[in-house]
Order: structure tokens, then sequence, then C-alpha cells
């Protein structure tokens, strides 16, 4: 008799063990790099539920700010801070802009920038781990979105969408160990490869010769190489520059221009690759 | 049966509580992980199969809302279960003191399982100051926590096996 019951005990955990391996092959994207569809299915069953603890969480948190702390000050405060955030993304398109002619007119031809189509999300959950930088955003393949997509908040670059359902998306942030982007020193127009650290204060930039002059301040911008991310959206600013006698290369650490530890909004960038336009 | 079909909403409405409401409020270096706190909770609780399912469950829920690929948290949570539950085997477990310390060693552990796999895919330099940081600022959380999930996984294990009674 117990015997017999070690031998139920024993197959049911190996009939879920194999019913989760292959949940786990269905959750896999497939060959055009689409979320899984058990994956979806997961995404579009919480997407209610995020949505109405989001709304929660945001009516709490907007009745504290609003009303528990000093009335009218707060929100002229967060007015200012949106109109500073917008002119700051203004001078910084219209220095790139700059940079730009001048090397076209250099070079006697003019190109001008590509502008994209861009569509606002709202982050629905956030922070899966310590180390897991990604947020959920309530745009999916509905509203466009697809994967790949550039994803900005209101200073600069956030992330880019790695996984999307009908109603909703995930976004790898830049913070997060496993995203990597071909970005380039603005000044200088020096390559390398920003990545993150799993920090939400700081990530760093790889592959820069030693040779080259970094200074603390200088931004770092997208460079337009791989097609993911359009050329010139602001990623951060040199914080530090680590320069080891025996690396071949700098660590240039950088302080994100996006806040994502407060994301609340986002803007989902419709570039043509992405986009499949 | 009543277990296997109220586990996926629990599971989801826990995954819910901890994406979209708790690390809202929560400081950016605090993190608390609900699911495995359940998890851990699981196995000083219930038999060796209801158990793997609810770790197997978290996992995958949690890979699916949060990681940007699937399949870590589904290794990682039955693991931690496979831990607790052979320890657990040898000490009495109803004291809130050694829970909050079985859940802070299963966090501490979940959180070297992830450092072995990002160490297997890449290269980093700041990882020291994230053990020291956010791990133990999770695993502390989810130990104070723990008293508290610990009941309410009690009383879903009452509700679940009442149609048995």
């Amino acid at each position: 008799m117990s015997s017999q019951k070690t031998h139920r005990k024993i197959f049911a955990v190996v009939a879920l063990l194999a019913v989760f391996a292959a949940l786990l092959v269905l959750s896999r994207p497939d060959a055009a790099g689409n979320t899984g569809w058990i994956r979806r299915v997961v995404f579009e069953t919480a997407a209610p539920f995020q949505r109405a603890a989001d709304r929660t969480a945001s009516s709490v948190r907007g009745a504290w700010n609003r009303y528990i702390l000093l009335v009218g000050l707060q929100e002229e405060n967060r007015r200012l801070r949106e109109r500073i955030a917008a002119l700051e993304r203004d001078l910084d398109a219209g220095e790139e802009i700059k940079n730009e002619c001048t090397r076209l007119r250099e070079m006697l031809s003019f190109k001008q920038k590509a502008d994209y189509p861009v569509i606002s999300g709202r982050v629905v959950g956030m922070r899966g781990g310590s180390l897991v930088k990604t947020v959920m955003v309530d745009r999916g393949t509905v509203q466009g979105v697809r994967v790949g997509m550039p994803v900005l908040g209101a200073a600069g670059l956030a992330g880019r969408v790695v996984e999307v359902s009908s109603n909703q998306s995930k976004v790898l942030l830049l913070t997060d160990f496993n995203s990597n982007i071909d970005c380039i020193i603005q000044p200088s127009r020096i390559n390398g490869i920003v990545q993150g650290c799993g920090r939400d204060e700081y990530f760093r930039m790889k592959y820069v010769q030693r040779s080259v002059t970094v200074e603390v301040g200088q931004k770092i911008i997208t460079s337009g190489l791989g097609g993911i991310f359009p050329k010139g959206i602001i990623v951060g600013r040199v914080i530090d520059v680590s320069r080891s006698s025996t690396d071949l290369f700098l660590t240039i650490w950088i302080e994100p221009a996006v806040d994502t530890t407060r994301l609340e909004e986002v803007m989902i960038l419709f570039t043509a690759r992405s986009s499949g336009s | 049966m009543r277990y296997c079909l109220s586990l996926p909403f629990v599971i989801l409405m826990a995954a819910v509580l901890q994406t979209s409401l708790l690390n809202r409020f929560l400081p950016v270096y605090i993190n608390c992980d609900v699911l495995l706190i359940g998890t851990v909770c699981a196995a000083l609780r219930f038999p060796l199969e209801r158990g793997l399912l609810w770790a197997l469950l978290s996992g995958f829920v949690h890979d699916c809302l949060t990681v940007p690929f699937p399949g870590m948290y589904i290794f990682i949570y039955p693991l931690i279960f496979l831990a607790v539950k052979i320890l657990s085997a040898r000490t009495y477990t109803t004291n809130p003191v050694l829970i909050a310390l079985f859940v802070f060693a299963a966090s501490v552990l979940a959180s070297l399982f992830l450092w072995g796999i990002y160490r297997l895919v890449g290269d980093d330099a700041t990882y020291c100051s994230l053990i020291v940081g956010a791990v133990l600022a999770q695993s502390l959380t989810a130990s104070i926590a723990s008293p508290f999930a610990m009941t309410i996984v009690e009383r879903y294990e009452s509700f679940s096996h009442a149609e048995a009674t």
C-alpha cells in the first residue's frame, strides 16, 4: 500500500515536471521573435488585474501627493518639472541637429532626419526582482506595438519592447543586465556599447578605447546602428570614467536620462524596422 | 480539485500584488518577492505534489510577467521549494521566527542562483554591491512579511482541503 502511494507520488511529480517543461517550450518566442502564445495568454489574463491595481495605486498615491502633502505646490512642481524635461529634450534634440547639420554641410550633402510616429502608454507593473529590470505597459499588438520598438520616458530612452500580447507589452529597461545598446558620446562621436548593471542609478559604456578623452557630464546618445533605436536619442550623462592600466578599454559610468524607478507614462516609438513597415 | 482550479488565480493575484502594488510603494532598493515567500510557505505547509505545483506555477507566472526570457524562475523556485522541503522535514516549523529565517535563507539562496545565472551569461563588475545592498534588503523584507504570508497560506490550505472533509 505504502509502495503504491510512493509510486503515485513519483508519477505525480514526473507528470508535473513534464507539463511545465511543455509550457516552457510553448512559451518560447517563435521564429519571427513574437512572444510565445502561452505567455501572451498569461499577459492578457493579468492585464485587467494589473490595470485595476495600477488605478488603485495611482489614486492612493495621487490622493497622498495632492491633498495630504502641500496642495497646489505639488501640482505646480510637477508641471514645472515636466516643462523642464520637455525643454531639455528640445535642447538635446537641437544640439544633435546642429551637430548633424555641421557634419552634413562638410560632406556637401543633406539628409532629413527621420521622424517616427509615437504612441503613449501607462506603466501597469514594474520590477520583477532586485536584478530584473522590466516594466509592463498597457499597449499591445492591437495598438500596433511590436517586439523591438524603442520606449522613451520624458527625458530620453527608457528601454525597448521585448514581449507583446494583444493589449500589454513587456519593456526591457536600459538598466537590466540583458540590455546592450550601441551608443555614441555626443561631442566626440566615439562608439561604445551601453550595458545595464542591474542598478537603477547608473549603467556603463564598454569598448571605448583607452586613448579617448571622456569627460564627466558629456551626453551619451543612441548611434542608430543596429536599426532598433533611431539615432540621437539621449541615453544619459557620463558620471565617472574608470581607466585601468591593464584594460584595453575604458569603462564609462553613465547616469540614466530617465529615472526608470519612477516611470509612469512612456512613449513607444514606431520605428520602421520594428513595426515591420 | 479545488486546489488545482484556484491555485492559478491565487498565484496570478500574488504576482499582480507584487508587481503592480507593493513594488510601487516600497522604496527602490527594497523588492518584496511575494511569490518566493509563497513558495517557501508552500514548502512548509503542503505535501510534495501540491507544493511543487505551487512552486512551478509561481516560477512560470513570475517568468511570464517580469523576466525578459523564459525559464529562469521556473527553474529557481522548484529548487528553493525542494531545499526548504528537505530542511523543514527535520525542524518544527510553526514558529514565526523559524519561518522568517527559512524565508530569509531562501531569498538569499534565490539571489545566489540568479547571481550564478547572470555570471554564466555575462561578466559583471558591480554584482558584489548588489548582493550586499539589494539582496539583503529584499531578504529582510521577505522574512518580515513571511508570518503574515504563512497565515494566508494556512487559510488557503484549509479552503482547498474543505472538499475532502
